[in-house]
């Protein structure tokens, strides 16, 4: 490393670049006083703080100039260069990716031939934010409710249930996109709410998709799991829905965003199967098949009732070994 | 409403079988309950003005000559039941009881001393008789099924017994029944032997006068002063419909408890409750089955149910112009159920029927109903002091008769905790033989044996099929 520029960069506390400052010859001062090549307002840095010099060997180095507060290197962790181990030292060597804290504010300096990384493919549709994807949303949304709304429509009164169920659908799906939206807005900057309403529709009409495909699979095979652990599915679309609402807010942290959605489909079928089991005593939805379909569409060949009628002798042992359940407690 | 009778002390769990055909109508069956919570509270509170001091409400029913004799005659060997919890010896239920023997044997209804049969260490009983004199008392021997219990006077050997009858009554002969309605003190109240009811599985004297919680236990005499039965219920929805426990059954439990001298454990109780039990759903069973399981017609499906001795039946075909399907159901129980305490009733056989059909309606939308109303079963939880959580099992089955058609049937089984060997046993069967109509069978029954349940699961699984 030789001479010539260097940059130094001002962070705020997440890591983010505030301020660039070109520096085209050393020494450098730090401080809040004007005669600082860089100037820093920061009520607990000195008027005169640092100093950035290069030694003989090309290091860089930065110099306590006498503070009360003193300068610390700052070992940084990805998250937060506050939560890093610190050290106060007089003399701090200043590597690329070296931090350095001077009262409240950090810094980093680099050579200006510092390598970056190249540029990233840009994949982004640029086009498909804002309404458009709103409008397919929107679109989705409204025909899955009118569907819904029209089997259960069996009466003949006038009761507004298309009105009532599209605007009811629509309603929730907007506040759910309104919070990710504003999420969004806090850590990315920009909204971008039409990408996450539409990721909520899709949501929505897959959870859909999936529970009638596994009411016609359960019934066609006479498979019970099928519809006992509708939940449990739901709970799992949900979680890639958080996956792509994650990745919406950093689209560059996909692994962030994967861990994300793998605790939370963790945490929530968790608690969902400690509930029913509380309850239940088993972790599904029902204690039973539920789904009944047009005959057509039924596989199996019924058993005789013999047979059928055989089986209870099972469920009478297994209720048996649940007879004294409550033993022990203060009773008899 | 609910149709069915009650024990005098437990008028409200009458509404606990309240029937909810699916969730639709969960809400309709709240607001019924409450209906009929309030109108209970109506009929109680009009039962309680009849039988009350204020003398210008008793002026038109004055006594006759006759009653003060009987009464007289009577409260000698008359006393009220109390029930005491054993901290505290606050009271939890009270009744009325006669003695029957100079040594002091003497009767009251099983209901009225459950609390002390099922828990003996949690509760003690008392007797107070008209004089107010007070005795501790011990059972000594229980009929649940007929709802009796022989107890005995344990130190005052004075209080004279009253005679058991032994002649036939004819219809409309006066009858007076002795108790103390409501905790209120003693009364006697006038009536007429209406006939024996023979429809429930324990015969029971028709008694057309007025009986109130409280007076359980207590004795219904004749002219003569002989008791004749035992006071054990009413009806909450008619006016003076009351029933008396013959007294046959009485000599013949008195015959039988003579012979103790202590009151047996609670393990004793127990294995004595589970052996009637036992007997009596054989016989419950026995009768469903005698014959082959005869069907009523619902549109095109057979609907199975003997309605015999012990079973009555309710229709109900609403018409309800606005939906835009067919629904009519067919509603069947047991006439009694044996009440083994407060909160545990068995020995019962419910069957439900609904018939589900639609012309204008695509097969996608009323399958959506039909499947609904399929899912809309509950088999009891997990929580229940008295009853195991439900173990089920579920699959496509077909009937063995020649009519018969594919149904997809849960059966849930439930264990009694506390008795071995009876079992409750809950059948949900839906035809599916078509796409625009179907039948929906749901059939409890409850208290029996593991052989009787199969037996009975399967001669409904067997029966449901099409008209002939």
């Amino acid at each position: 490393m030789s001479g010539g520029p260097i940059v130094v960069e001002l962070l705020d506390r997440a890591g983010s670049v505030v301020a660039r400052h070109r520096c085209i010859e050393l020494p450098v001062r730090l401080g809040r006083a004007y005669d600082n090549e860089v100037i820093v307002d920061d009520p607990f840095v000195a008027p005169n703080h640092l100093r950035i010099e290069r030694r003989a060997n090309g290091e860089l180095v930065a110099q306590d100039l006498g503070t009360r507060n003193g300068i610390y290197a700052v070992t940084a962790r990805r998250w937060s260069p506050w939560q890093g181990a610190v050290k106060r030292s007089n003399e701090i060597v200043l590597t690329p990716d070296a931090l350095v804290r001077a009262g409240h504010s950090t810094f980093r300096v680099r050579p200006i031939d510092q390598a970056v990384a190249p540029e990233r493919l840009d994949t982004t549709a640029h086009a498909w934010e804002g309404w458009r994807p709103a409008m397919v949303a929107f679109a989705m949304l409204a025909l899955l409710a009118m569907f819904n709304a029209w089997s259960a429509d069996t009466t003949t009164q006038e009761s507004f249930v298309y009105e009532t169920s599209v605007a009811l659908v629509v309603g929730v799906m907007l506040v759910w996109a309104g919070a990710w939206a504003l999420l969004n807005r806090l850590f990315a900057g920009r909204a971008r709410f039409g990408r996450h309403f539409l990721i909520g529709a899709v949501f929505i009409v897959a959870a859909f998709v999936t529970s009638l495909a596994a009411q016609l699979l359960a019934y066609a095979f006479s498979l019970g799991w099928a519809t006992r652990f509708d939940s449990h599915v739901s709970l799992v679309l949900l979680s890639i829905a958080v996956y792509f609402h994650v990745a919406t807010i950093k689209p560059l942290s996909m692994a962030f965003a994967r861990r994300f959605a793998v605790a939370f489909a963790l945490l929530a079928m968790g608690l969902f199967g400690l509930y029913r089991y509380a309850t239940q005593q088993q972790f599904g939805d029902s204690l039973y098949m539920t789904s009944i379909q047009w005959p057509a569409i039924r596989m199996v060949t019924p058993v005789s009732t013999d047979a059928f009628v055989k089986e209870i002798a099972d469920l009478k042992s297994r209720a048996d070994l649940r007879r004294n359940d409550f033993a022990g407690g203060e009773e008899n | 409403m609910s149709r069915h009778q009650s024990g005098l002390t437990t008028v409200v769990l009458a509404y606990r079988d309240t029937y909810c055909a699916s969730w639709v109508e969960a809400f309709r069956c709240i607001i019924s309950f409450v209906t009929s919570v309030l109108l209970t509270t109506a009929v109680c509170a009009q039962g309680v003005g009849v039988q009350g001091p204020s003398p210008a409400e008793t002026k038109p029913q004055e006594l006759s000559r006759d009653a003060s004799r009987i009464y007289a005659g009577a409260k000698g060997s008359l006393f009220q039941v109390r029930i005491l919890t054993a901290t505290g010896r606050s009271q939890a239920a009270t009744g009325s009881g006669f003695v029957v023997s100079s040594d002091g044997l003497a009767i009251t209804n099983y209901h009225v001393v459950s609390k002390l049969v099922v828990d003996p260490s949690r509760y003690v009983a008392e007797a107070v008789s008209t004089a107010g004199e007070r005795d501790d008392i011990t059972v000594l021997k229980i009929d649940v099924l007929h709802d009796l219990a022989v107890i005995r006077i344990n130190k005052r050997r004075d209080w004279p017994p009253l005679r058991i009858s032994s002649k036939s009554l004819k219809q409309g002969e006066r009858l007076y029944s002795l108790g103390n309605p409501l905790d209120l003190g003693f009364a006697i109240s006038e009536g007429s032997f209406n006939g024996l009811i023979t429809r429930p599985y324990y015969p029971q004297i028709l008694f057309s006068g007025a009986i109130n919680s409280g007076m359980s236990g207590g004795p219904a005499v004749d002219e003569s002063g002989e008791v004749v039965g035992v006071n054990v219920s009413k009806r909450l929805d008619g006016e003076q419909i009351s029933f008396l426990v013959p007294a046959q059954f009485v000599s013949l439990l008195i015959d039988q408890g003579a012979a103790t001298t202590v009151q047996p454990t609670q393990q004793e109780f127990r294995s004595e409750i589970g052996q009637q039990l036992t007997l009596h759903q054989s016989t419950m069973a026995d009768q469903l089955l005698k014959a082959p399981l005869a069907t009523r017609a619902m549109g095109p499906y057979a609907a199975p149910i003997n309605e015999r001795q012990g079973i009555r039946c309710w229709g109900d075909d609403p018409n309800q112009p606005q939906l835009k399907y067919y629904y009519s159901r067919l509603h069947c129980r047991t006439e009694s159920v044996v009440g083994v305490e407060d909160y545990v009733r068995t020995g019962f056989i419910n069957v439900r029927h609904e018939y589900f059909a639609t012309k204008q309606l695509d097969s996608f939308r009323f399958m959506q109903i039909y499947s609904k109303a399929y899912k809309n079963e509950t088999f009891g939880n997990y929580r229940d002091r008295h009853w195991t959580g439900p173990e089920c099992n579920d699959a496509f089955v077909r009937g063995e008769g020649a009519a018969s058609v594919p149904v997809r049937a849960v059966v849930c089984v439930r264990a009694l905790r506390k008795f071995d060997g009876l079992y409750e046993f809950a059948l949900m069967a839906a035809t599916v033989d078509d796409s625009r109509s179907g039948l929906h069978t749901r059939m409890d029954a409850s208290g029996v044996t593991l052989e009787n349940g199969q037996r009975i699961v399967k001669a409904f699984l067997d029966a449901i099929g099409r008209q002939p």
